[in-house]
């Protein structure tokens, strides 16, 4: 169930998922990836809870990669949160900018509903909203667990499959959570659109010369050390 | 050849755009409260007090002096303040979790000692800034940080009814009311008779504007103006709940 | 028949740890308001809250989630309350009633910038309110944490001290703690043969009062002061006796130390990896971290800062850790110095460079 994108449609690749599942890191990468085939990509923070952790952290260094970020600049967070990770009209205006859209969307209990305040989401032919899920994490560890938090939470069109263990993945919890999504893909009938991993681990482990079931992506962290506001 | 637009004296351009998101109702509350705060002409006895929060992104939004507080003790220091200087026209702006919950002692205390202070409090039904949780507001069934379930009643009660509450506290010299961000007319005829109450009548005011919070409540713009206008109004009735007799406001 | 089944390595963030080490410890209840860093400690107990039969209410602030803390704990519940910065000002009032009436009810806190509002990033500004903060003598158990496997553990631990020793208890975190992502291992305490909490009402046990049994009358107001010292050395010998089964150190230690770093917490892990730097470059370098700061490892600290000629204490704030070290280390000759970085992370680097500017003045 691949919605067809036509030769000259573009991007809008939406990523939601649990917290701290590893959407922003994916998103970036997806980010960059596009940007490297395509040209023009706007990486859009949509992540109105958490104060760290978020694109808005690595705004510079994205921009410096080419990419388009809109998020708010660091120096506009005022009180973080106590009071100030708000949005912007530039943010819920972003799919009037031509060129390629990946949203980091942010956690939160309304999931995936978060998209609403993106102006004209509803009228956007291209948008897809991948979860991503790390199966390490205890609220989405279980075929069954993950197949309830995507019918409720975070309804989506695929799935991401990010299953880590930061510098202690193995490729034990690589197979490991490859059964554990698949099996989720198969209760809920959402796709496994890609199995995404560390660069450092892919070469490690030598993925990419194992067939995972799903397309590989290979992500360069940027998420890593202290929390950065 | 600039458009000369008229902006009130108590709206600080330099601080503009202001930082609250699209679609927030802070922003309309603020916007009216400097326009009546130059039509009654006391920009210069005003000082403004903001809690924690959303509302604390209002610290420098006017030509006014401002504190920002701690939460839910905006009233107390506006008290302090008051009474030490009543030549001072002094306002406390608040969220709903500050007002009601926190705070909530502060402003009954006040309002049964008709301290002549003006209170305003923007109610969006939840905490929005520290991750949406449930606030004296939310609406039963609503979905919070705290409630991921929707809020039951059974559980904790049910929207707290705070001009309601404050009313039967104040006596006849108070002014209470409650509006709504969508209606900016009658907004701004509530604002001018809160402040009007304190310095002609030295009495206390509170009101409560039911307000907009799309981010939180990751409503489209139709359904943000819905949520107010249906659910939320259903709920807390937009009327003035006490009047003072000869509170007088000008055209 | 623990929650966790055997054992899980799991991906996580600290507040998310600490909703997980509670329901594993057997706790029942929490009560809290929202305050950032700590708020996804309650998302996450009222997500886990219905499958597990578990109580929650955010009352209207941080006084009132005290207070009810302290209720629930008197009426026999495992309970425990978080919070951050200015609530855990607020807090005071209630752990000051729990400190003088025995009350085994658990706080934790994750540190952010002070004072006051500040920030709600991190610091470790909260370390003398956390260990002294009502109008007592700080009769409190203290846990300062450096990893999510810490926070497990002694969230779990303090839970069955509060109820061991019926002293307030408290895991001591940060917001670097609370948001940072690691791996972390879940388990069954039981199963591992880690001390549960062993819970009992204090008001309304078994039996009618005047009937069954004497009622139970719990005060804490006293008229005359001599009344006042008997109940409260009586504590206070409590709290002196326990010390030895409860204080907790770790050390990095090497042979014939000539520097001794001493940090906590989450700085801890910075000044390990310092140590291990200054070895490498021919400093003779030791670590010291206290992990109890309530009752603080004296003993262990002044035997390792015995053999030194410099003490370097390294903290976020502005001298809280200091000067517990320079009380407990007082009569020893050793100089003391420090590099002090309220509400801001330290890094390895910036120790090393301290501790070589350091070694040149002394």
């Amino acid at each position: 169930m691949t919605r067809s994108r036509g030769n000259s449609a573009r991007v809008v690749d939406a990523f939601v998922g649990e917290y701290a599942s590893g959407k922003t890191e994916v998103s970036i990468n997806r980010a960059l990836d596009l940007s490297r085939e395509f040209g023009t990509v706007t990486l859009l923070d949509l992540d109105t809870e958490e104060p760290v952790y978020t694109v808005r952290s690595v705004k510079p260094v994205l921009e410096e990669r080419g990419l388009e970020v809109v998020a708010l600049d660091a120096d506009r967070v005022f009180g973080l949160g106590e009071a100030g990770v708000t949005v912007t009209a530039e943010m819920l205006g972003v799919l009037s900018r031509t060129g390629h859209i990946v949203i980091d969307v942010g956690y939160g209990v309304h999931g995936a509903a978060a998209l609403n305040l993106v102006e004209g989401i509803e009228d956007e032919p291209q948008i897809r909203i991948y979860c991503v899920v790390n199966a390490r994490r205890p609220m989405t560890s279980t075929p069954e667990l993950i197949a309830s938090y995507l019918e409720s939470l975070d309804p989506c069109d695929f799935i991401v499959n990010n299953t880590h263990l930061g510098n202690e993945t193995s490729l034990e919890v690589i197979l490991d959570g490859i059964r554990t999504v698949t099996r989720a893909s198969e209760i809920t009938g959402i796709p496994v659109a890609a199995v995404s991993v560390a660069a450092s681990v892919v070469e490690r482990l030598r993925l990419a010369e194992r067939d995972l079931g799903a397309p590989l992506w290979s992500l360069e962290l940027f998420m890593v050390g202290s929390p950065r506001l | 050849m600039a458009d000369e637009q008229k902006v009130a004296k108590a709206w600080r351009s330099e601080t503009k755009p202001h930082r609250f998101c699209p679609g927030c109702g802070h922003g309309i509350i603020l916007k009216g409260l400097a326009d009546v705060i130059d039509e009654l002409g006391i920009h210069g006895q005003g000082v403004f007090a903001c809690d924690i929060g959303c509302s604390l992104l209002s610290w420098d939004f006017f030509n006014l002096d401002s504190v920002q507080t701690h939460h839910g003790r905006t009233i107390p220091v506006v008290v302090g303040m008051k009474r030490v200087r009543p030549d001072l026209a002094v306002i406390a702006y608040l969220g709903d979790g500050g007002g009601y919950s926190i705070g909530l002692q502060h402003l009954i205390s006040s309002a049964v000692r008709n301290d002549p202070i003006t209170v305003i409090l923007a109610n969006n039904t939840l905490y929005a800034m520290t991750g949406g949780q449930m606030a004296p507001t939310t609406l039963i069934g609503q979905k919070t940080g705290t409630t991921p379930y929707g809020r039951s009643a059974e559980d904790t009660g049910s929207p707290f009814m705070g001009p309601e509450i404050v009313a039967a506290a104040a006596g006849d010299a108070a002014y209470v009311a409650r509006g709504s961000v969508t209606k900016f007319a009658e907004l701004k005829q509530i604002l001018k008779k809160a402040l009007l109450n304190q310095v002609q009548r030295s009495g206390f005011s509170f009101v409560e504007f039911l307000s907009s919070c799309p981010t939180n409540w990751r409503t489209k713009p139709a359904d943000t103006l819905k949520f107010v206008n249906e659910d939320m109004a259903a709920v807390f009735p937009l009327k003035e709940h006490r009047v003072p007799e000869d509170l007088g406001v000008d055209g | 028949m623990g929650v966790i089944q055997g054992t899980q390595r799991q991906f996580m963030t600290g507040n998310e740890v600490v909703a997980w080490a509670a329901l594993a410890a057997g706790a029942q209840a929490m009560f809290g308001y929202p305050i950032t860093p700590q708020n996804e400690i309650m998302h996450y107990w009222t997500r886990l809250a219905p499958e597990h039969g578990l109580r929650f209410l955010q009352t209207e602030d941080e006084l009132s989630a005290g207070f009810a803390t302290i209720g629930a704990a008197l009426a026999g519940s495992l309970v425990f309350c978080a919070t951050a910065g200015p609530g855990n000002v607020l807090m005071q009032e209630p752990i000051s009633m729990a400190e003088m009436m025995r009350v085994p009810a658990v706080w934790v806190i994750q540190q952010r910038g002070g004072p006051s509002t500040a920030t709600v990033i991190y610091s470790q500004q909260e370390t003398r309110l956390t260990c002294f903060g009502g109008n007592g003598e700080g009769l409190r158990i203290v846990y300062s944490t450096s990893s999510h496997q810490d926070l497990f553990d002694y969230v779990i631990k303090a839970l069955w001290a509060a109820w061991e020793f019926r002293f307030p208890a408290f895991v001591l975190g940060d917001g670097y703690q609370a948001k940072m992502r690691e791996p972390v291992t879940l388990y069954d305490p039981e199963s591992a043969g880690v001390n549960l909490p062993s819970v009992e009402p204090i008001l309304k046990p078994e039996g009618v009062p005047s009937v069954d049994r004497e009622p139970v009358h719990l005060r804490n107001t006293f008229n005359i002061e001599e009344e006042l010292m008997d109940v409260l050395m009586g504590h206070i010998r409590d709290y002196l006796d326990m010390s030895s089964r409860v204080v907790e150190s770790e050390e990095h230690p090497c042979e014939d130390p000539e520097v001794l770093v001493v940090a906590h917490g989450v700085v801890w892990r910075s000044a390990r990896e310092a140590v291990s730097v200054l070895r490498d470059q021919g400093i003779k370098a030791g670590g010291f971290r206290p992990i109890t700061l309530r009752p603080f490892p004296e003993e262990s600290l002044r035997a390792a800062a015995e053999k030194v000629k410099l003490t370097v204490v390294v903290e976020s704030a502005y001298g809280q850790l200091e000067s517990m070290v320079r009380d407990r280390l007082y009569g020893l000759k050793v100089p003391v110095r420090s590099l002090l970085k309220p509400g801001v992370g330290v890094t390895a680097e910036e120790i090393v460079d301290s501790v070589i500017q350091f070694s040149k003045e002394v």
